[in-house]
């Protein structure tokens, strides 16, 4: 039976090499499509203490399930959490998004094609690059597109992306709930006290603290890019997340960011499930399809 | 495509099997199993030259897996058989059962099968059903993730072993304790790599009673992925260790009021399934266990000790104690062997790392190990007593 995307697998980076990121994106994953051309891809980037496997686990069937997804590729990005903040974090993925955007087939798709499967045109591009992020992942992606942005990112492929977030912490974040919900301790009774203590130790998060440096750059440099655009005369549409928050979840600050999207409310989901559909709860893939 | 998905999902089964993560790595399925047989081969034969890019574990257990993964791939329809090279992989799989018998595996019935589905004699199912070809890949990401994470590894390896709960009690005197066991492995200078691992257990325990409840309208594919989850084999020992954390947790001065209940049907929903599961299974994963249950890691202990004389000797005496202790740790692993030989050797070589620990100035970390495996090490000694009567 022929199959919209090859078997799912590790993610190989040629650059990843070069920046000697091996080690750092380890656990990263691929499903690719088995079509010669994909038009769309979809990168997933996980929030603090999540991978690439678990926290997406979902969405490989979802994928596969939906006729609008047989020409997506869906990059699975995963990246260490515990040791650095979401400012160095985004550095990595800022290169990462780069060769997706730019060199998608040489330095990401052929490398990580199965052995003998048809290589895709060197000089093949997607017309549209999808962001979808989780939490922590939320400000690492945010931060690596304004980096992208000020670097000079060309009218065509700021055309292209579009970030869609689920329970993101760009505006902060409570650090003890965070950790409580990173490690997966919810019900356990000392969990709360935990994640405090823990916010000690993990000195990465703080960036995620609400009024942090970090969040307060971040939330400037968007509207800094933004009327830039504006004055430019360009669209600030890539600059403009969609974002779902869950009922409940005290573990993000849910304000608005800059001039994002209305947040889309999910009930009956807390900060680690928001981003897990399955054959009932859908709205994360219905969320993504819409853009696919 | 010009490579069939079977092809491509073939390598990734064997890659994930087989611990393979190296960028380099991407030889087809059946080039990837040949390689590992072999090796298996040489390395009950000669000296073990690990294949580039594996762990240390068990090569004949990783290559029963690998077989058994096939299985499962064909239940599941993410295998289609005539997709496949039948007669390649017959052959390889009949090696596969010689390296296992050399072994000493005593009961072959899981692969037995798949041979007789490669045969023709057991039927295999036509087409992909969808449901369950989804719930094989997500556990097949599930396996490699269980495999990769080293500290939930230690901990399931503590757990199945010798763990007593006195053994938590340095880390859940409070939540500064035991917060310092999840980030930093430590609780002082005690050595407790395993509890944020614990932590990562419990998810994947969750993501595989997830699975199971998916797993439906095939009861031998069920079966098999209950069989090959040897890592989830003692979930009613898990969950009870577990709950000794939540229990003691409640003593905390701050957590008194906090009732279990909620913990309760949380764990309720994530080992209900799989103790389920096990308890109405059949033998049919005895192979697997068979194989993972011998733990042929080396009990070699003269490479971390010569590195440890060799950082003394520039100086560096907290890395040389940090070496040793590494190795105490490891040994303690292999005295909960189920293997009596190597739980020998552990012991043995145990004695001696604590000697050299206390030579090196960490008398109290050497006194702690003594104390907390003396039991261990007095029932190996008596075993030993009685094997040599």
């Amino acid at each position: 039976m022929k199959q919209s995307h090859f078997p799912i697998d590790a993610l190989h980076w040629v650059n990843a090499g070069d920046q000697n990121y091996w080690s750092w994106i380890r656990g990263s994953r691929v499903l690719l499509s088995a079509d010669a051309a994909p038009t769309t891809a979809v990168v997933l980037v996980h929030g603090w203490r999540g991978d690439a496997s678990t926290t997406w686990e979902a969405f490989p069937k979802a994928l596969r399930s939906s006729p609008k997804a047989h020409s997506t590729d869906a990059f699975f990005f995963q990246y260490p959490t515990t040791q650095n903040g979401p400012s160095f974090c985004s550095g990595p993925f800022r290169d990462f998004l780069l060769d997706v955007l730019r060199h998608p087939s040489t330095s990401i798709v052929n490398p990580s094609l199965p052995r003998d499967a048809a290589a895709r045109d060197a000089l093949a591009l997607y017309d549209k690059v999808i962001v979808v992020a989780h939490s922590m992942g939320a400000a690492v992606a945010r931060r690596a597109l304004l980096d992208l942005d000020s670097d000079g990112l060309h009218d065509t492929e700021r055309a292209k992306l579009t970030l869609l977030f689920f329970a993101p912490a760009h505006k902060g974040s409570t650090l003890a709930l965070l950790v409580e919900s990173g490690l997966g301790m919810e019900a356990l009774p000392g969990a709360s006290l935990v994640g405090k203590a823990l916010t000690k130790f993990y000195g990465s998060l703080h960036e995620l603290a609400e009024g942090s440096k970090f969040l307060g750059d971040l939330a400037s440099d968007a509207a800094n890019a933004r009327l830039a655009r504006l004055q430019a005369g360009g669209s600030i549409a890539y600059l403009r997340a969609f974002v779902y928050h869950c009922e409940d979840d005290r573990t993000v600050e849910r304000g608005k960011f800059d001039e994002d999207h209305q947040f889309v409310p999910v009930m009956e989901k807390n900060h680690r499930k928001i981003c897990k559909p399955d054959d009932v709860y859908r709205t994360p893939f219905n969320a993504l399809k819409k853009f696919l | 495509m010009s490579t069939t998905f079977s092809e491509a999902a073939l390598g990734r089964i064997i890659r994930c099997a087989m611990g393979l993560r190296d960028p380099d790595s991407r030889a087809d399925g059946a080039t990837l199993l040949f390689l590992a047989v072999n090796d298996a081969l040489s390395s009950l034969q000669a000296v073990r030259a690990p294949l580039p890019g594996t762990t240390g574990d068990s090569f004949t257990a990783r290559l029963l897996s690998a077989a058994a993964l096939i299985e499962l791939g064909l239940l599941s329809g993410y295998l289609d058989i005539n997709e496949l090279d039948r007669e390649s992989l017959r052959g390889y799989l009949l090696m596969v059962r010689d390296t296992a018998q050399q072994a000493g595996v005593p009961n072959l019935t899981q692969l037995q099968r798949l041979l007789e589905r490669l045969d023709g004699v057991r039927d295999v199912p036509s087409g992909s059903s969808d449901s369950n070809f989804h719930v094989f890949e997500s556990y097949l990401s599930l396996t490699s993730v269980v495999l990769d994470d080293d500290p939930c590894r230690r901990f399931l390896a503590r757990t199945s072993g010798n763990w007593s709960k006195d053994d938590d009690l340095p880390f859940l005197i409070s939540p500064r304790h035991f917060a310092q066991a999840v980030a930093e492995g430590r609780v002082g200078a005690i050595e407790v790599p395993e509890v944020a691992g614990g932590l990562s257990a419990l998810s994947y325990f969750e993501w595989f009673s997830d699975i199971l409840n998916r797993a439906t309208g095939n009861d031998e594919f069920r079966q098999g992925l209950l069989d090959h989850a040897v890592w989830a084999r003692d979930a009613t020992i898990v969950r009870k260790r577990l709950n000794t954390w939540a229990t003691e947790m409640t003593g905390w001065i701050e957590a008194q009021h906090i009732s279990l209940d909620r913990w309760d049907r949380r764990l309720d929903g994530v080992f209900g399934p799989i103790v389920d599961g096990q308890s109405a299974r059949d033998s049919g994963g005895a192979e697997l266990e068979y194989a993972y249950g011998q733990g042929v890691e080396s009990v070699d202990d003269t490479l971390r000790l010569e590195d440890a004389e060799f950082l003394l000797s520039q100086g560096r005496v907290g890395e040389a104690q940090r070496s040793v202790r590494e190795e105490v740790l490891r040994l303690e692993l292999l005295l909960a062997s189920a293997d009596f030989e190597s739980a020998i050797r552990a012991a043995v070589a145990l004695a001696n790392a604590c000697e050299r620990l206390a030579d090196y100035g960490d008398a109290d970390s050497a006194a702690a190990v003594a104390a907390r495996t003396l039991p261990a090490l007095d029932s190996c000694a008596a075993k030993a007593c009685n094997a040599r009567q």
